[in-house]
């Protein structure tokens, strides 16, 4: 039971076991992902940098999807 | 003679109690121990009216373990002056005297509160400080304090101690005390011996609970990503005035859709297609519960529960409002709707509206919730016989005028809609008049009676479009609990009681664990919840608490023990404690740091210092004790900059996030327990305070010169002072 905890890439707390995050973040990583989609169905097609980028300027936008936005912002190729 | 000890639940009980018993309405007041009590003569004997300060017995653990030592689980009831010998000396010289004006007594009574905590005081006085006289004591139930339902009361006196009650309550404190003892101290522990300094953390068997509900909504606020529609906005003009429209979809989802609806019909013509009016009938509200009197005074006035409770508390022992911890919202008739009724009416603002209801019979507007105890909450018609301060007799107009309400007719109102098309867009005007305002008379300025007329146009005229535009919007995320909400939860999921769920609310605050109006979860809540719900999740559930809750709703009524209920819990709670044990360390590694951190936010300014731009904090004068807001380390010659700001000194201060309309500057609050609290802008209080402190040296013509003039003379030490 010894076991290296994982631990999240954004809170560095303890990691979900289905997920690179912690539950919190997991749980936000999943709303961004179907917030994208929504997106993409409201104007059409939107590029990820301009999602992100109004996103994160948005007051209605929770902390943790703005952590998250910094994170794949940083490293976009964890989007995919 | 008989002599009979009447036990009530405050001075001021006993004082009205006391009052209505005399034949004279003129009892002798006498001391003991420096303890007040009141002799009686009544026709049949001699009557002694004492009073307790709420609680004299409480719990402790047994023996002498050390002061934060847990787990603990063997307990036994105290004399509060013995459990808590700082706090409650005072206490010992009141159980004394009740003892001994128990000695000449030869029958004794109940007299406090109808309810579980009022059955409990009075068993635990009754049985201990009366030398177990609880077995033949007899019980007096009233909901009001007039002297005629006092004396009405008296004369009825039930024949036992309603020892269901009593029980339930001891239930009630013994598992709070459990859970509270052991996983408080758990979490204080933790901490302390961390090294990261003495805080108070604290979670309870309706605590936790409360607080997941918090940090749960936290959690959906910060995962919130706000998905875009559109909200179509457009007017006609007819006679010179702007009619607003609305169209069919509340929300247009699709940027094409709303550009293409914008398009084809900016300069349209409208067609009137239909008209529709229809009447609806309001009925009357029904009479206030406590939580719905709670809710509609901080929808009003803003005053939390925990203040309203306090007020309507005070007004009940002046006898001028029912009894306010119930869950009824049924008025019985034997009240004396009519009675009452023609009291109020000798208020001039009443008067009018109470002669139009007398016109024809009452019979009010009940509401579903009942409670067996009491009624719901009614003015007793009594008129005050002191000034009521502007909080009290903002409370008593409302509970007066709901009061009036509930007996009157239903409102009326004609809302009309008119619909008004272009090929396949449809656009909607509404338009609504009052027929009959009904109760709403009765319940002013409680209500509003907004009216909206529609323009004078007939089906098929057509009317030019004026304007039409599409507003990008965002879906909101979920909004904060504020006190009223969170109270409605809390019953909604049965945890606590009427009584006890406002404190909690408050302990929330005096924790650490929320902040702000609209409730913000600390970073230490969420922590506090994350660990618990890893290690013992069901005593955070609210589903397990409420079974709790439901299970001491039995013992009231019989259908099971305390020693059950108790057992059940401890079988719980138990092995889960043993386990968190051995955790304590984990515990105190993740808490202590969010302690650290939490403990210098609390006190650190995000605005800068508007001289130097450096942080600003809370600090404390040396020389005074007396706080305020400047730069640490100015003592030791660290810090030059002598800004400062004053600071109330009362209460807790917490700094908000708001800022300062006028300036910028962060606001701060200060809670006082029981009491609205008070946010303002320190900066914009001081410029104020210099301005008329400037202003009343000019018109006194005195010259005062120097730093001190220039400065925000009103803190209370500026840290050059100090």
């Amino acid at each position: 039971m010894n076991g290296k905890i994982g631990r999240c890439e954004i809170c560095k707390l303890e990691k979900a076991s289905d997920s690179s995050f912690c539950p919190t973040h997991a749980r936000a990583a999943k709303n961004l992902r179907e917030g994208y989609d929504a997106w993409n169905r409201a104007f059409g097609a939107v590029p990820l940098a301009t999602f992100f980028a109004r996103l994160s300027k948005l007051p209605e936008t929770g902390d943790r999807v703005k952590e998250l936005v910094r994170f794949y912002q940083n490293d976009p190729n964890r989007w995919r | 003679m008989v002599r009979t000890l009447v036990v009530c639940e405050k001075p001021d009980a006993a004082s009205r109690v006391a009052r209505a018993l005399d034949e004279n309405g003129q009892p002798s007041k006498e001391q003991l121990y420096g303890v007040p009590y009141y002799e009686c003569d009544t026709r049949s004997g001699e009557v002694v009216v004492c009073s307790a300060l709420g609680h004299l017995y409480t719990l402790a653990a047994k023996g002498k373990p050390p002061r934060r030592f847990y787990p603990v689980w063997d307990y036994q009831w105290k004399p509060k002056n013995e459990a808590e010998p700082k706090k409650s000396a005072r206490l010992r010289s009141w159980i004394l005297a009740i003892s001994s004006l128990a000695k000449g007594a030869d029958r004794f009574v109940n007299a406090c509160d109808f309810d579980v905590e009022g059955a409990l005081i009075g068993w635990q006085i009754l049985r201990h400080a009366c030398a177990g006289a609880d077995s033949h004591a007899q019980r007096m139930k009233f909901s009001t304090m007039t002297e005629r339902e006092l004396r009405e009361a008296y004369k009825q006196l039930a024949p036992r101690l309603d020892l269901g009650l009593a029980e339930a309550g001891k239930c009630r404190h013994e598992l709070d005390w459990l859970y509270g003892i052991n996983l408080s101290r758990l979490l204080t522990e933790s901490v302390v011996k961390n090294r990261a300094g003495y805080a108070i953390l604290s979670t309870g068997r309706v605590q936790g609970p409360t607080l997941r509900f918090v940090v749960e909504r936290e959690d959906e606020i910060g995962g919130h990503v706000p998905i875009p529609f559109w909200r179509i906005e457009a007017s006609i003009k007819h006679d010179g005035r702007s009619y607003l429209l609305e169209y069919e979809k509340e929300k247009v989802e699709t940027f094409a859709e709303a550009d293409r609806i914008v398009h084809d019909c900016t300069k349209s013509i409208l067609e009137i297609t239909k008209i529709e009016s229809s009447e609806t009938r309001q009925d009357p509200p029904v009479p206030f519960d406590l939580s719905t009197l709670q809710s509609e005074i901080y929808r009003h006035f803003g005053y939390t529960p925990s203040r309203t409770l306090s007020i309507a508390e005070h007004l009940y022992l002046d006898a001028l409002i029912s009894y306010p911890r119930t869950s009824s919202q049924k008025l019985p008739p034997d009240i004396g709707y009519e009675t009452i009724l023609q009291g109020l009416s000798r208020r001039n603002d009443y008067s009018s509206l109470v002669k139009r209801l007398l016109k024809s019979s009452l019979r009010p507007n009940q509401g579903w919730k009942d409670d067996p105890a009491h009624p719901a909450i009614y003015p007793t018609g009594e008129l005050p016989n002191r000034a009521l301060g502007y909080q009290e007799e903002k409370i008593f107009d409302l509970i007066s005028r709901r009061f009036m309400s509930t007996f009157a007719g239903p409102s009326t109102r004609l809302s009309s809609r008119m619909i008004l098309e272009n090929g396949s867009y449809r656009f909607f005007l509404h338009g609504s008049r009052i027929v009959d305002p009904g109760w709403t008379e009765y319940y002013r300025p409680y209500v509003k009676d907004v009216e909206q007329e529609l323009p004078s146009l007939d089906q098929g005229r057509k009317v030019p479009m004026e304007s039409i535009r599409a507003l990008e919007k965002y879906s909101q995320p979920l909004p904060r609990y504020n006190h009223v909400s969170l109270l409605r939860k809390m019953e909604d999921e049965n945890l606590g009681t009427k009584a006890t769920r406002a404190d909690i609310i408050e302990i929330l605050y005096r924790r650490g664990y929320v902040k702000d109006q609209r409730m913000q979860a600390t970073t230490l809540a969420i922590k506090v919840i994350g660990l618990l719900d890893k290690y013992c999740r069901l005593i955070i559930e609210p589903g397990f608490t409420g079974r709790l809750e439901d299970l001491m709703d039995q013992i009231q009524v019989g259908k099971t023990s305390r020693r059950r209920v108790l057992l059940e819990a401890l079988d719980h709670l138990r092995p889960v404690m043993l386990d968190l044990v051995q955790r304590e360390e984990e515990f105190g590694e993740l808490l202590g740091e969010t302690v650290t951190a939490q403990r210098v936010m609390e006190f650190t300014f995000e605005t800068p210092c508007p001289e130097c731009g450096s942080k600003l904090k809370i600090v404390r004068s040396r020389k005074t004790g007396k706080r305020f807001i400047g730069h640490a380390g100015v003592w030791d010659g660290t810090k030059k900059c002598g800004f400062s700001a004053p600071l109330p000194q009362f209460g807790s201060i917490s700094i908000l996030a708001k800022r300062c309309p006028n300036c910028g500057f962060q606001m701060v609050q200060a809670r006082s327990p029981g009491r609205r609290p008070l946010i303002s802008c320190p900066r914009c209080y001081a410029e104020k305070n210099r301005s008329a402190k400037v202003a009343s040296i000019g018109s006194t013509g005195e010259a005062r010169v120097g730093r001190k003039s220039t400065r925000s003379t009103s803190s209370p030490v500026s840290p050059q002072m100090a």
